[in-house]
């Protein structure tokens, strides 16, 4: 399933993938593949990438049904 | 790991993907000196000389990924997890893979003997076969059952004391 809920995260922090993946420290094509829900990130990653985006994992990682 | 200064992006997917890659190589080489070994042995010279290389290889690798298993507890929590899942015991499982194993290398033994030493006919080879078959199984069925047995015991004492040492909060 895609994670929109990223994507507009990103999107407001005005972020590309590219420099989303730089402030993480991974590489463009993970941001890629989490957004479009074809790799699950470890919790530190989820981590990374909340803190970069200033937000909880509740805001970015929470499916609500 | 960072040599000579150079930072690497430490990407975990990457990672991953490269431990995958890793594993597929490892099975690769296992398979390739396997059969390395089985032609040698079946065709070509089989004096230890001749297969000393693919032993080597198989025996070390076995060895550390064992020696590895064992200090990072992962042995006994595998078996730990097989045993609350599975109704045959991972030791009883243990023994039946040494006896497989035993009659699996007294079969290729005899076979082999049938193959390279016998004249021809069908009867000596099969004397051949029946005589290193049951010598082969009265030497390697008690050992490797035993061998089996043993270093599983001692393997899994010894990974559930690193395990246990992981779960203390120090």
């Amino acid at each position: 399933m895609k994670n929109l809920k990223l994507k507009m995260a990103r999107v407001e922090k005005d972020l590309s993938q590219d420099e989303l993946a730089q402030l993480v420290g991974v590489s463009r094509q993970t941001i890629g593949l989490i957004e479009l829900g074809k790799y699950n990130p470890s919790l530190s990653l989820c981590i990374s990438i909340c803190k970069a985006l200033s937000r909880t994992l509740n805001d970015l990682f929470w499916e609500e049904e | 790991m960072k040599w000579f200064g150079t930072s690497r992006l430490d990407d975990e997917r990457i990672l991953h993907l490269k431990n995958k890659i890793y594993r597929e190589v490892y099975t690769l080489i296992i398979v390739l000196c396997s059969l390395s070994l089985l032609v040698k042995l079946l065709w070509f010279r089989s004096d230890l000389e001749a297969i000393i290389t693919e032993l080597v290889i198989l025996g070390a690798s076995s060895l550390y990924y064992g020696f590895r298993a064992i200090t990072l507890g992962i042995y006994y929590q595998e078996v730990e997890a097989h045993d609350s899942r599975s109704k045959i015991p991972y030791s009883r499982k243990n023994i039946l893979s040494g006896l497989g194993t035993g009659i699996a290398i007294s079969l290729f033994f005899g076979i082999r003997s049938a193959i390279l030493y016998a004249d021809g006919q069908f009867s000596t080879q099969a004397w051949y076969f029946f005589i290193v078959f049951m010598v082969s199984l009265l030497i390697y069925l008690p050992f490797l059952i035993g061998i089996l047995a043993v270093s599983h015991a001692i393997a899994n004492k010894a990974s559930k004391k690193a395990s246990d040492n992981d779960l203390l909060d120090s």
